[in-house]
C-alpha cells in the first residue's frame, strides 16, 4: 500500500527496452521468458491470487548443483554448519513430506543448519535448504517451520536457481546486464558516441537496481507456491506463513531502531570531534589561546556552529540516500508489505475452509530433546557472551561463554571463537592455542575459525601454521570462496611470489573471486603507490579543469 | 492533493484494505501494531465464524494479552474485544540477532531472510 517506490517506476521504464533486448536472442529462450514474465509482472502491483485447488504449475527441467560442493559452500561461509543431528532429522522429515507434496519424493536435497544468529534461510541449486539458527531459536510452532521450508522448497521447484550459473549474484548481473548492453547500444545516442559509459551505467543499474528486484519477485512466487503446499497439508496460514513473516518485519523493525539509534550516536561524536577539530584548528592559527578565547571567540564559534549545520546536513543527505539505496537493492520487498501483500491474496482462497490449530506439540518435542536443546541453548549463551562483550562486561562473558562452548558445542567454532575473545579480555595474556585446537578435528568445521587459528598460530610458528592451513585447504576442498583470504595469509606470511602466482590461477579460474584475488596479493606498500598515483591524477584534473568549472 | 493520491492508490490497490498503523510499535512483547479495517470487526470468543461488532482503531499497538485458535485478545479503549488474527498485524518475539561479523560471503541468496543483517 503506498507509493510505488522509485527503483518500481524506473523499472516501468526499463521493462520493455529489457525485454525487446531479451527477445532479441541474446540468452537460451527459457531464460528469457523467465526474466520478461518475472520483471513484467512488477508493473501490475497487485497480489498473485492464490488458488489452492489448481494443480501445481509444472516444475522445468534443470541440472542439480552438486550437493557435496553447496554443503561446502556454506560450511565456509560464515561460522559453517551446526552438527544437529535430532534437530537436522525431524527437518528432513518435514521436507521429504513437502516434497512429496510437489510431486517430486526422489529429488536431492536436505536441510542443514547455519551456526547464525540471524533470521536466514537459503535454498540452493542443488535442492539444499539452509536454516539459521535464529530461526530455529524464533519459531513456535510447527505450522511456521513448514512455511519457511516450503518457501524454500518452492525456489527448488520452480527453478529460481536457472538464472544462476553457480550461484554467484555477479553473474545474475551479468546475464540480465547483457540484455541490458543491447539496449543501451540502441536506444541511446550517446551510447554510439560512447558505448562504454553507456553500458556501465546501465549495467550499473541492471545490477544494483534491476536484478534486486527480479529477485523480489521470484520471493513472491515463492511465498505463493508455499502458502498452497503448507494450505494442503493442514497448516494454519495465520501460525504458519502470517507469523514467519510477522517475525521477520518484527525483527526489521528492531533492527532499524538499533541502527537508528547507532547513527545518531556516531553522528553526534563525529560532530564533537568535528567541532573540537575546528576550534583546534582556530587555537593553532591564533598562537595563543587567550586571543582566540578573547577576540575571535564570536567568529570561531560561527565556526563551529557552520560546520555543525553542514555535518547535519551532509549526514541527513548521505543517510537519505543510502537508505533509498539500501533499499532499492534489497532482494526481499519489505516484510510488512509482504504480509499485507501475502494476506490479502490468500484470504479468499481460506473463505469458508475450516481454521486449522497451530501444530506446536512436535515442534515443542524436538526443541526440548536434550541434546537439541543444550545446542540451542548454548548458542543463545555465546550470543550473549557476545552482547556482554560489547558492553565490556567481561567476566560475565567468559561466565557465559565457557558452558556455551562446553558439553556438545564444545569444538563449534562460534562459541569457541566467544570464548577465547573472553579469555583474552580477562586475561590478555592467558594461552588460547589448546581451546583453538578442538576445532580441528570438529565434526562441523568452520573456515573462518581454522583462518582464525592458523593467523594467531603463525606468529608463533610459522611452518606449523602453514601446515595447518594446507590441511585445511584441502578439507574445504579448495573452494574459490576461501582463495582470496588463502592469498591474504601468503601474502602477510612471507610467501609474496606464491600469493601472486594463486591469484593469477585464480583470476583465470574463479570468476567472481578474480578482483579479490589481486586484492589479497596487492601489499601495503603497492597500494600507496597506487593511491599516490590515483591522487597525483586526480590532482592534475582538478588543476586543468577547475579554473573553467569556476 | 494528497488525498487525492492516496485514494487513488486505494481505488488501485482493491481498497478494502485500510492499514491503520501504530506511531511506535512495541515489539517487545506481542502486539498488534496495525489493522486492516477500520472500524475492526471484533468476537465474542476466539473462534466465532460472526463478529459481536467492531471497534474503532484507536491506541494501537494492543498488547496481546491472550491468544487462542488465531484470534487476540486485546484491550481496546477500556474493553477487552477478541479479534482475528487475519484482520491486524502483530509483532512476534524474535530471538535471533545480527552476527557481529559475517565472515566469508560464498552465495547469493534465494529465501525468507531479514535483509537488516547484511
Amino acid at each position: 500500500m503506498g507509493r510505488r517506490p522509485p527503483t518500481r517506476r524506473m523499472v516501468r521504464c526499463i521493462v520493455p527496452l529489457l525485454c525487446a533486448a531479451l527477445l532479441a536472442g541474446c540468452e537460451t529462450q527459457p531464460l528469457q521468458q523467465q526474466i520478461q514474465q518475472k520483471i513484467q509482472a512488477l508493473q501490475s502491483g497487485e497480489p498473485t491470487p492464490i488458488v489452492l485447488d489448481a494443480p501445481l504449475p509444472p516444475a522445468p527441467e534443470r541440472t542439480w548443483a552438486d550437493a557435496a560442493t553447496d554443503v561446502n559452500n556454506n560450511r565456509i561461509g560464515g561460522w559453517g554448519l551446526v552438527n544437529m543431528p535430532g534437530m537436522r532429522a525431524y527437518l528432513n522429515g518435514l521436507y521429504r513430506r513437502i516434497k512429496e507434496m510437489g510431486g517430486h519424493p526422489d529429488w536431492p536435497g536436505e536441510v542443514y543448519v547455519l551456526a547464525d544468529p540471524s533470521l536466514k534461510s537459503t535454498a540452493t541449486a542443488a535442492g539444499n535448504i539452509y536454516l539459521s539458527m535464529g530461526w530455529l531459536q524464533s519459531m513456535e510452532s510447527e505450522d511456521e517451520v513448514f512455511a519457511l521450508l516450503s518457501h524454500e522448497f518452492g525456489h527448488v521447484y520452480l527453478g529460481h536457481h536457472i538464472i544462476y550459473d553457480v550461484t554467484d549474484a555477479g553473474d545474475v548481473a551479468s546475464r540480465v546486464g547483457r540484455a541490458a548492453v543491447g539496449i543501451a547500444r540502441r536506444a541511446s545516442q550517446k551510447a554510439a558516441e560512447n558505448g562504454m559509459l553507456a553500458v556501465d551505467m546501465v549495467s550499473g543499474f541492471v545490477g544494483t537496481n534491476l536484478v534486486p528486484i527480479w529477485k523480489r519477485s521470484v520471493e513472491e512466487e515463492a511465498d505463493n507456491f508455499g502458502v498452497v503446499i503448507s494450505l494442503r497439508a493442514g497448516y494454519s496460514y495465520p501460525r504458519g506463513f502470517k507469523t514467519v513473516v510477522e517475525r521477520i518485519a518484527t525483527y526489521d523493525e528492531e533492527a532499524r531502531v538499533a541502527t537508528e539509534k547507532l547513527l545518531a550516536a556516531t553522528e553526534r561524536t563525529q560532530r564533537e570531534a568535528g567541532g573540537r577539530a575546528v576550534l583546534e584548528q582556530a587555537r593553532r592559527q591564533q598562537g595563543n589561546q587567550k586571543d582566540y578565547i578573547g577576540a575571535n571567540e564570536s567568529l570561531n564559534n560561527l565556526q563551529v556552529q557552520l560546520h555543525d549545520s553542514m555535518f547535519d546536513f551532509n549526514a541527513s543527505v548521505s543517510r537519505v540516500l543510502g537508505a533509498a539505496a539500501k533499499r532499492a537493492q534489497e532482494t526481499h520487498e519489505d516484510a510488512t508489505a509482504r504480509e499485507e501483500r501475502l494476506t490479502r491474496a490468500v484470504t479468499p482462497a481460506l473463505a469458508g475452509r475450516p481454521r486449522p490449530a497451530a501444530r506446536t506439540a512436535p515442534w515443542d518435542a524436538v526443541r526440548k530433546d536434550p541434546a537439541t536443546a543444550e545446542i540451542l541453548s548454548h548458542y543463545t549463551m555465546t550470543a550473549d557472551a557476545e552482547d556482554a562483550l560489547l558492553r565490556n562486561a567481561n567476566a560475565e562473558a567468559l561466565k557465559l561463554a565457557t558452558v556455551a562452548a562446553s558439553g556438545r558445542t564444545a569444538s563449534d567454532a562460534w562459541p569457541l571463537y566467544t570464548l577465547i575473545r573472553a579469555n583474552q579480555a580477562v586475561r590478555p595474556n592467558a594461552p588460547t592455542a589448546d581451546l583453538a585446537k578442538r576445532q580441528s578435528t570438529a565434526p562441523e568445521r568452520s573456515w573462518r575459525f581454522e583462518l582464525y587459528a592458523i593467523r594467531e598460530e603463525a606468529k608463533r610458528n610459522r611452518p606449523a601454521a602453514r601446515t595447518r592451513l594446507n590441511q585445511q585447504f584441502d578439507y574445504f576442498q579448495k573452494a574459490p570462496a576461501m582463495w582470496p583470504e588463502m592469498i591474504a595469509y601468503l601474502r602477510d606470511n612471507g610467501s609474496l611470489e606464491e600469493a601472486r602466482g594463486m591469484a593469477q590461477t585464480c583470476a583465470l579460474r574463479a570468476g567472481i573471486y578474480r578482483a579479490s584475488c589481486l586484492d589479497s596479493a596487492t601489499t601495503d606498500a603497492e597500494r600507496k603507490v597506487a593511491q599516490a598515483a590515483s591522487d597525483r591524477k586526480a590532482k592534475e584534473l582538478v588543476d586543468k579543469y577547475g579554473p573553467k568549472i569556476r | 492533493m494528497k488525498k487525492t493520491i492516496v485514494a487513488c492508490l486505494l481505488a488501485a490497490t482493491g481498497a478494502a484494505w485500510v492499514p491503520v498503523r501504530a506511531a511506535e510499535p512495541a515489539p517487545t512483547s506481542m502486539t498488534v501494531v496495525s489493522a486492516r479495517k477500520d472500524p475492526l470487526p471484533v468476537f465474542a470468543a476466539p473462534g466465532d465464524a460472526s463478529p459481536s461488532g467492531t471497534v474503532a482503531v484507536v491506541g494501537l499497538p494492543w498488547v496481546v494479552k491472550e491468544a487462542r485458535s488465531e484470534f487476540f485478545r486485546v484491550n481496546v479503549d477500556g474493553k477487552d474485544v477478541w479479534v482475528d488474527s487475519m484482520m491486524v498485524r502483530a509483532t512476534q518475539k524474535v530471538a535471533a540477532r545480527c552476527a557481529s561479523d559475517k565472515g566469508t560471503v560464498v552465495a547469493a541468496e534465494l529465501g525468507a531472510s531479514s535483509e537488516r543483517c547484511r
